[in-house]
């Protein structure tokens, strides 16, 4: 029998082996991640922004993300903007006064002004720094074993040319092409990523009748909803379109469940320690 | 056999249910001679002339509060007089259990202050709270191996407590800011349940 390493199988041989691995491996504990790598046929549980919106650690905060990372998902969903020098930084919102002490915006900030501003949790007396998507790349030695989707704000003036640019450059510094997956509302940032740098995984984050129709007429990767605001029907549509479907909101179990029911590609969920007992 | 067993199974949970009441009715018995020892108005009415009358001693757990998740605290009343009351406070929080990499390596608050009272039953309370923390946090590179950072903030707390349960039992609510780093204001609240000796 031809095996997938090219050679013949002896069945009893191969067995005895294969328990003495599985033996190995449960005894060696079952926390360790075999195979981290992503694999796009199953279902992606991801974080959102990290630990998700509810947890202690703020979303986009380096802690936030390693956290999630420790407990071994297929990866973990970032927010990133552009600085006025042109870094690319981790963080949500629009205004810089809704999640840290800072005010303004992040594109009108230098990356050293962004650094001395402290997420704030909404409990008192937490605070935890911004980071540069440079940097958490730099202090994650396994990135490589994740997938990071990355949802790309584009709330200001920014050029996109400007920003994705200064994106890619990162990605290859880092060897992190096939490991992103580029995700945006803005219809002229996808078309002009497609356009110009083909080969990335592109996410339409916007209605499922728009996202389908910008994904399938760019040939995007996929298209990112909200959980609540999809159906198993659109799910299929998508899918049999050879689209991906990701889907976000998921901060209660039962909205992780529905998602789980509807067959989806991959979950950024709020609730990472249960989804993945779920999966599990 | 099983007739037998059944027949003492049935007579001892006779002898049970009579010990019980005979229990009930010794303690209820207990309580009417309770209430004729002691000023019917002091367990009846609960008209106390002063904080004096009521337990100087209190532990209790405050969910919120400058703490942020919540505190298990101490405080004694060290002076009292007529219907004012001044108490001392302690209090610590261990939460999270583990930092951002799995580890046990808990979060530290310890919380320690002074609060004024006023008032008989219900009282209104005004109070200063210092408090230290000691996190895991990514400081220095590498990253991914947690700092312990510390700092000092000050919190103030205005609520109001009351005691149930024949002074037993403590409630407290309030209004808990904290000047984090003695810089920035938080603006938080804590409700509080314990134990009054």
């Amino acid at each position: 029998m031809e095996t997938l390493w090219g050679h013949q199988c002896r069945l009893p041989v191969l067995s005895r082996w294969t328990g003495l691995v599985l033996l190995a491996s449960l005894i060696s504990g079952g926390c360790g991640k075999s195979s981290p790598h992503p694999q796009p046929d199953k279902l992606q549980v991801t974080g959102h922004g990290g630990m998700g919106i509810e947890h202690h650690y703020p979303m986009n905060s380096f802690e936030s993300v390693y956290q999630c990372l420790h407990l071994q998902p297929d990866g973990v969903e970032i927010d990133i903007q552009l600085t006025a020098d042109t870094v690319i930084v981790l963080y949500h919102s629009h205004d810089l006064s809704v999640r840290t002490n800072c005010s303004g915006y992040v594109h009108e900030k230098s990356l050293k002004e962004l650094l001395a501003c402290q997420y704030g949790d909404p409990m008192p007396h937490r605070t935890y720094p911004m980071i540069s998507l440079r940097t958490l790349w730099e202090q994650l030695p396994e990135r490589h074993n994740y997938i990071f989707i990355l949802d790309c704000k584009t709330y200001y003036e920014v050029p996109h040319a400007v920003f994705i640019e200064a994106l890619v450059e990162l990605i290859d510094e880092f060897g992190m092409r096939e490991q992103v997956r580029i995700e945006s509302t803005q219809r002229p940032f996808l078309c002009y990523f497609q356009e110009n740098y083909p080969g990335y995984a592109l996410y339409a984050y916007q209605s499922f009748e728009a996202g389908y129709a910008l994904a399938t007429a760019k040939n995007l990767a996929g298209i990112t909803l909200d959980v609540t605001a999809i159906t198993p029907e659109q799910v299929r549509k998508a899918q049999d379109a050879g689209l991906k479907v990701s889907v976000i909101n998921t901060h209660t179990r039962r909205r992780n469940r529905l998602a789980l029911k509807m067959g989806v590609d991959i979950i950024q969920t709020d609730k990472l320690r249960y989804l993945l007992r779920q999966a599990r | 056999m099983y007739k037998s067993s059944l027949f003492t199974d049935l007579k001892s949970t006779r002898w049970y249910l009579t010990a019980w009441v005979l229990l009930i009715t010794a303690w209820a018995q207990a309580q009417d001679t309770d209430t004729t020892d002691y000023s019917p108005t002091v367990y009846i009415n609960h008209p106390r002339v002063g904080p004096d009358t009521t337990s100087r001693n209190a532990v209790y757990v405050e969910v919120g509060g400058v703490a942020s998740y919540g505190s298990l605290n101490y405080t004694r009343d060290f002076f009292r007089k007529q219907r004012w009351a001044i108490s001392g406070r302690v209090g610590m929080l261990l939460f999270p259990w583990t930092d951002y990499t799995g580890q046990l390596a808990p979060d530290i608050t310890v919380l320690g202050g002074a609060a004024v009272r006023y008032g008989q039953r219900h009282q209104a309370e005004l109070g200063v709270l210092p408090l230290w923390t000691n996190r895991a946090q990514a400081v220095a590179k590498p990253l991914t191996q947690p700092d312990r950072v510390h700092a000092i903030h000050l919190g103030f707390s205005a609520g109001y407590r009351t005691s149930l349960w024949r002074d037993r039992m403590l409630l407290r609510i309030a209004y808990t800011p904290v000047i984090q780093n003695f810089k920035q204001w938080k603006h938080f609240g804590g409700i509080s349940a314990g134990y009054l000796f």
